[in-house]
């Protein structure tokens, strides 16, 4: 069940929220989070039932082992540390096994000649999130930072459908209390209101935003060996606009679905495209990610406490581990080496004690991220290729047809005239899009700044009212988020 | 302002959607319910056939149909009477405009799970077998649905605000003095070609560059025809159906649309006359076929067609007769060759003959603006 989906808005959703508080209204505190959790689980099954035994039997091991590790758990018979390596360890197994076994047989074939046959797994939806979370919770138990806390209230920690797809990946010390809280078991009009206001808001920004750019970023990835030096621009670009529009968008859905069960979800993207250097992209892009990188791999491989040349190898490392993380690919491990070697050369840069204008460090900075977003995108190296090639090609240039008679000295330097965005199938809207866009990341408010500055009037109700209904009936089609398959 | 309030309001606004679906419903822009139909407010429609899947396959999966017409809209346009006259029962033309065989291949295990099929008659066409060619949105968009076999709803059809400005369009073209024709199918799949009919009795078709755009369109870099590598694990599939009609006692009429004489030379100055060959000699392997390309009395003639590839409806007679073994060709001997594996090899040779010099590059660069 997709966040954009008639089902989840008009059944799965109000259901839930109205079946919720009656509950809690009969005082059945335990009976409605047991809901809560039963609808998160039917979520889940929504794709495929079959991934659900993976997800309960995760939740539980990692419930008892976190248990185990915790302070106020007394008789454990083996030593913590070897129990959270092992926690760790059949976490990583499990993620392991689903996402990169044919990867790692693929290339075992590849480097040893080898016929292994491949195992073509379903990867079960959310692994990757899951995981990271309750890895994170085993951690934490072993340092003694949880408290103990209840199966019910566990479980609503790991399912809870808002966040279970592909985040924001949440800290079991931000969102326990918030199950535990008394104050969170009545209706609250003024978290209902700014949670619709800020799932109509992500609505937009998926279905009418993302959705746009997609068209024009799918195809040119399809005919990635055609493209002229402005098509290929116009694809790196639009895949650029798209994944931030799809994933802040769902986060965005995510939030305002989990504010109207007054559970706050953290906030994960603060208009990173503004970023001036590659630190601060990673400090507004994908938070919640960032931070677990940072907490969980970047720290305990040292940090930045032993040495620069150990800092930057353990910037590498984070990054690539990222990389991977988001598919089982060479593309994706590249794309990890690419953020992290810019993050080296960042902080060589800052030691040196460089400064630049910050209109040319947008215009690096943005321009980095979008042609590293080239081999995140691309299913194959030489798709991520071409496209580059077009991008850097000047001999392919084709400009549009009203041009030629004013600009027809430019034949003779190669430049042809035509259709000149006909491989992406564009039009002049998809000039006036693209600007667009530029617009939207650099000129507005990002929507948790609107979110926080929100307030009850008649302007932000006809605002969120009508971007809903347009939301809702430009779903042409249901699509999914790109972060569903991470 | 309460938070109450608000929220009331909030849900007030979004009663628009409802309301708007309403509209989409009763006006009903692309023929879809036809619930209700008002003079000069949506008797005409707007064309419909980029909905092929969302429109055929309800009609399809209703049964009752005998015959099936496969391919792409070369066979759309031929029409469904003469097939019945032959055939007997009735026929349901389940084409795909432009598409791919895999496209073609799912089409007809629809068609056959839901229906008791004793005919298939399939217009199979060279640009099918591209590797490379790009398949139909809504084919991308449907695929799961078709391959498990699923229902195909059409409540989006309606709660959808670009339908919204489509209603409203239907209704203005209702009204207006000079409305406007556009391509649709009818209920048993069959395609029209409303728009040029309409332009044929104003006296403002231009055919020639009907067929010199069409030609551009096909060999351009969004055409069928771009980067075309012939795939022989198409014909493989096409030979999946071929031997599935066998196993189930269901006849199969294979013959290749023909196209017009100017769009054969195309494939030649283009570069594919060899993959154009290797196409008819793979399918000789797997089934006998008409191939109705090459140059004849029909395809010399331009009037015979509405752009480069699509004749007329008026000569489905014509394809039909030759196709099901009839006497009745009347003077057009020349027009659609008996294949077998036999005499493939002398066909192509007889046919290499035929191909003439024209200058694609220029059809290739001249803009052809809408008018």
């Amino acid at each position: 069940m997709l966040f954009n989906s008639y089902e989840f808005i008009f059944l799965f959703l109000p259901l839930s929220f109205f079946v919720y508080f009656f509950l809690l209204e009969k005082r059945l505190v335990v009976g409605a989070k047991g809901f809560l959790v039963f609808t998160s689980l039917f979520f889940y099954s929504w794709w495929n039932v079959a991934y659900l035994p993976i997800i309960l039997s995760s939740m539980l091991f990692n419930y008892v082992i976190g248990n185990s590790l915790n302070d106020n758990f007394k008789k454990v018979l083996i030593r913590k540390k070897h129990l959270l390596v092992f926690g760790i360890i059949l976490n990583l197994s499990l993620l392991g096994y689903f996402k990169y076994t044919d990867f790692f047989l693929e290339n075992f074939n590849l480097a040893f000649d080898g016929s292994v046959p491949l195992l073509h797994l379903a990867l079960p939806l959310a692994i990757s999130f899951f995981t990271f979370q309750q890895i994170a919770y085993l951690v934490d138990s072993y340092r003694g930072e949880t408290a103990e806390y209840d199966f019910l209230n566990y479980s609503l920690f790991v399912t809870f459908f808002p966040q279970l797809i592909a985040g924001p990946i949440v800290h079991h010390s931000e969102m326990m209390p918030q199950f535990a809280s008394k104050w969170n078991l009545v209706k609250n009009y003024k978290n209902i209101a700014t949670g619709l206001f800020i799932f109509s808001l992500g609505l937009f920004k998926k279905v009418v935003i993302a959705d746009t750019f997609a068209q024009w970023a799918t195809a040119g990835f399809d005919n990635a060996t055609v493209l002229n030096f402005f098509e290929a621009w116009i694809t790196s670009l639009s895949y650029t606009f798209q994944l931030y529009f799809d994933f802040s968008g769902y986060t965005d859905m995510a939030i305002g679905a989990a504010l109207l069960f007054n559970i706050k979800l953290p906030i994960n993207f603060n208009s990173p495209y503004k970023a001036l250097d590659i630190q601060d992209f990673w400090r507004r892009w994908h938070i919640t990610l960032s931070r677990f990188l940072k907490d969980y791999i970047y720290i305990p491989l040292g940090g930045n406490r032993k040495g620069s040349f150990r800092t930057y190898t353990n910037l590498l490392a984070t990054f690539m581990l990222g990389g991977i993380w988001h598919g089982a690919g060479w593309t994706f491990v590249f794309w990890g080496f690419l953020h992290g070697m810019a993050l080296v050369v960042h902080r060589f840069w800052k030691a040196l004690g460089f400064t630049m204008p910050k209109v040319l460090a947008w215009f690096i900075t943005f321009n980095f991220i979008n042609i590293a977003w080239v081999f995140f995108r691309a299913k194959e190296w030489e798709d991520a290729l071409k496209v580059l090639d077009g991008m850097s090609g000047f001999d392919k240039v084709v400009l549009p047809n009203v041009l030629s008679s004013k600009m027809s000295f430019l034949s003779q330097y190669g430049v042809e005239f035509g259709n000149f965005i006909d491989a992406i199938h564009g039009d002049t809207t998809t000039i006036l899009w693209l600007l667009f866009g530029f617009v939207l990341i650099g000129g507005f408010k990002n929507s948790i700044q609107e979110m926080s500055a929100f307030k009850m009037s008649l302007k932000t109700v006809l605002f969120s009212g009508v971007i809903f209904v347009i939301g809702i009936l430009s779903s042409n089609k249901v699509s999914e988020f790109l972060y569903f398959n991470f | 302002m309460h938070s109450i309030k608000w929220i009331k309001i909030w849900f007030c606004i979004i009663m628009l959607i409802p309301l708007l679906g309403l509209f989409n419903y009763v006006i009903d822009p692309y023929g879809f319910n036809k619930m209700i139909l008002m003079k000069n407010i949506n008797l005409i429609k707007e064309d419909n056939t980029g909905y092929t899947i969302k429109y055929k396959m309800p009609n399809l999966r209703n049964g009752n149909w005998d015959n099936i017409m496969l391919g792409t809209s070369r066979i759309g346009l031929m029409d469904t009477k003469v097939v019945n006259k032959y055939l007997g029962g009735k026929t349901f033309t389940m084409s795909q405009p432009g598409s791919a065989i895999p496209i073609q291949y799912d089409s007809f295990l629809y068609a056959i799970k839901f229906n008791n099929v004793k005919n298939v008659v399939y217009g199979i066409d060279f640009m099918s077998f591209n590797k490379n060619i790009k398949l139909n949105n809504d084919y991308v968009q449907f695929k799961e649905e078709l391959q498990s076999f699923g229902r195909f709803y059409t409540f989006d059809m309606y709660f959808n605000i670009g339908k919204v400005k489509k209603s409203i369009d239907t209704i203005l073209n209702n009204s207006s003095n000079h409305s406007r024709y556009g391509a649709m199918y009818s209920e048993n799949g069959e395609r029209h070609f409303y728009q040029y009919k309409q332009r044929l009795r104003e006296g403002t078709f231009d055919l020639q560059r009907s067929i010199d755009k069409h030609i551009k369109w096909y060999f351009s870099k969004v055409g069928n025809y771009y980067n075309y590598e012939y795939s022989s694990k198409y014909m493989q599939q096409f030979k999946r159906i071929v031997d599935y009609c066998n196993n189930n006692s269901i006849k199969l009429y294979v013959y290749i649309p023909p196209m017009y004489s100017k769009h054969f030379y195309a494939i030649k100055e283009s570069g594919l006359k060899d993959e154009f060959e290797q196409f008819k000699k793979d399918l000789a392997k797997i089934t006998d076929y008409i191939d109705f390309t090459g140059v004849n009395s029909i395809t010399n003639n331009r009037n015979n067609y509405w752009d480069s590839s699509h004749l007329r409806k008026e000569h489905t007679e014509l394809i039909m007769a030759k196709l099901f073994r009839s006497q009745n060709t009347y003077k057009h001997e020349d027009f659609g060759i008996l294949i077998t594996e036999d005499n493939v090899e002398d066909h192509l040779k007889s046919q290499s003959h035929q191909y003439k010099k024209i200058n694609l590059k220029k059809i290739l660069t001249t803009d052809y603006k809408r008018r």
